[in-house]
C-alpha cells in the first residue's frame, strides 16, 4: 500500500461521508469501517464510475500453508503474457459502480446476516489492510470519445442490475482448473469442460468485470468475445493491468477521523 | 450528436443470462467489427420471444451508435 503523507494523511470524517453520500450509502461504508481495524478508504474524488478496481492482497488462513502469495498470483506468474511484469500481483478485480461501492464477484465471505455467501455482490470500497494494495485500472482516451462518460455509467449500471437478475456464485471450480491446468492430463481436460458447461452459474472475479465493460460499456469487447468463446482462454486480474487500452492510475487515500 | 449507423451481421456469442449477445458485423463499421445488442436495445423482446433468451447464429440487422470498440445497438430485428 502506498499512503500520502505518513506522518499527516490526509483526512475524512463520518459527518463528510455522510453528507456526500447520505446516510444510508455512508452507513454501508462505516459499517465496514467500524468492523475493520485499518479504517482506510480511498480517495473518491479521483475515482470514475466504470473504473476497473485491482487488489492485491497477501496469503490468507489456509493460503498460507503453500505460498505467502495468494494462489492466483502464483498461478498468473506461470502465464507467459504476463512475462516478468509486476501484473501478477493483482489478485482480485471489481467494478466501481460510485459512491464508494464496487459490484464484484467475491470468494465466500461472511455477510451481514453472519452467513458465509460467494458470487456477485455490491460492497463498499475500503482498505481493510496496510498490506493490501489498490490501483485504478482506467480505459485510455476516455476523454475523447463521445459520450464516454455513459458508457461507463452503462458498465456500471449493467454489473450492479445483473448481480440482481442474474445472480451467479464465484466460479471455485474455474480456479480449481487452473490449478490442475497440464497436470492432470485428459481429467484436467474433462474438468475444464464440465466447467465451461456451468458458465452460466458462475463466474470469476475479473471475467465478471470484464462483461460489464464489454456488454454494458462497449469496452474490451472483443476480449469477452473471445473468452466466452475458447474453451482454454481465462480472463485474469492481471490482463487488466497489462492491456494496452487500459492505463493504471495511482490510488490514493483518506483516513477516517476518529470523532 | 452521433449519427446512427446501419449494421448487420449474425449473432456469435450470447451472454450467460441470455439477455444480451455480441454480433459478427458483415463489414467492419467505422473499424469496429462488433456489435452489442445488451438490455438498452429496442427490439431485442421481439428475438427473445418464445425461448426467453437471444439465440447465436441468429441473423440481425439494425441501428447503432459507435462505442469504444464495439457498436452500441440501439434497435435489432431478425433480417429477412
Amino acid at each position: 500500500m502506498v499512503l500520502d503523507n505518513a506522518s499527516n494523511p490526509p483526512t475524512i470524517s463520518r459527518n463528510a461521508l455522510i453528507s456526500d453520500f447520505g446516510l444510508g450509502v455512508a452507513k454501508s461504508v462505516l459499517e465496514k469501517l467500524d468492523a475493520q481495524d485499518f479504517k482506510v478508504v480511498p480517495n473518491y474524488e479521483n475515482l470514475l464510475v466504470g473504473d476497473v478496481i485491482l487488489s492485491s492482497q497477501p496469503a490468507r488462513g489456509w493460503e498460507k500453508y503453500f505460498s505467502e502469495d495468494a494462489p492466483i498470483q502464483v498461478h498468473q506468474r506461470t502465464i507467459p503474457r504476463f512475462g516478468s511484469s509486476t501484473a501478477p500481483k493483482w489478485s482480485h478485480a471489481m467494478l466501481y459502480v460510485g459512491r464508494l461501492h464496487v459490484v464484484e464477484s467475491q470468494v465466500h465471505s461472511k455477510s451481514k446476516d453472519g452467513n458465509f455467501r460467494s458470487g456477485l455482490r455490491v460492497a463498499p470500497l475500503t482498505l481493510p489492510s496496510p498490506d493490501t494494495e489498490l490501483v485504478i485500472c482506467r480505459r485510455k482516451n476516455w476523454q475523447s470519445i463521445e459520450s464516454f462518460d455513459g458508457y461507463r455509467r452503462n458498465a456500471a449500471l449493467y454489473g450492479v442490475v445483473d448481480h440482481v437478475v442474474a445472480p451467479r456464485s464465484y466460479d471455485y471450480s474455474r480456479i480449481a482448473t487452473l490449478a490442475l491446468d497440464g497436470k492432470a492430463g485428459i481429467f484436467s481436460d474433462l474438468v475444464r469442460k464440465f466447467i465451461k458447461a456451468r458458465f452460466h452459474q458462475s463466474v470469476i472475479c475479473s471475467e465478471f468485470v470484464l462483461e460489464c465493460l464489454a456488454i454494458g460499456g462497449q469496452m474490451l469487447t472483443q476480449d469477452w468475445f473471445q473468452v466466452s468463446r475458447s474453451k482454454d482462454s481465462y480472463f485474469y486480474p492481471a490482463d487488466f493491468a497489462v492491456h494496452p487500452d487500459m492505463e493504471l492510475h495511482a490510488m490514493e487515500y483518506l483516513h477516517l477521523e476518529k470523532h | 450528436m452521433q449519427d446512427l449507423l446501419n449494421y448487420s451481421g449474425q449473432i456469435a456469442q450470447v451472454t450467460p443470462d441470455g439477455r444480451s449477445a455480441v454480433v459478427a458485423l458483415d463489414n467492419q463499421i467505422q473499424g469496429a467489427a462488433l456489435a452489442v445488442i445488451s438490455p438498452d436495445t429496442s427490439g431485442r423482446i421481439k428475438l427473445m420471444n418464445g425461448k426467453g433468451a437471444l439465440e447465436a447464429g441468429v441473423r440481425v440487422t439494425g441501428t447503432a451508435k459507435r462505442g469504444p470498440d464495439a457498436l452500441k445497438a440501439i434497435t435489432v430485428k431478425a433480417a429477412l
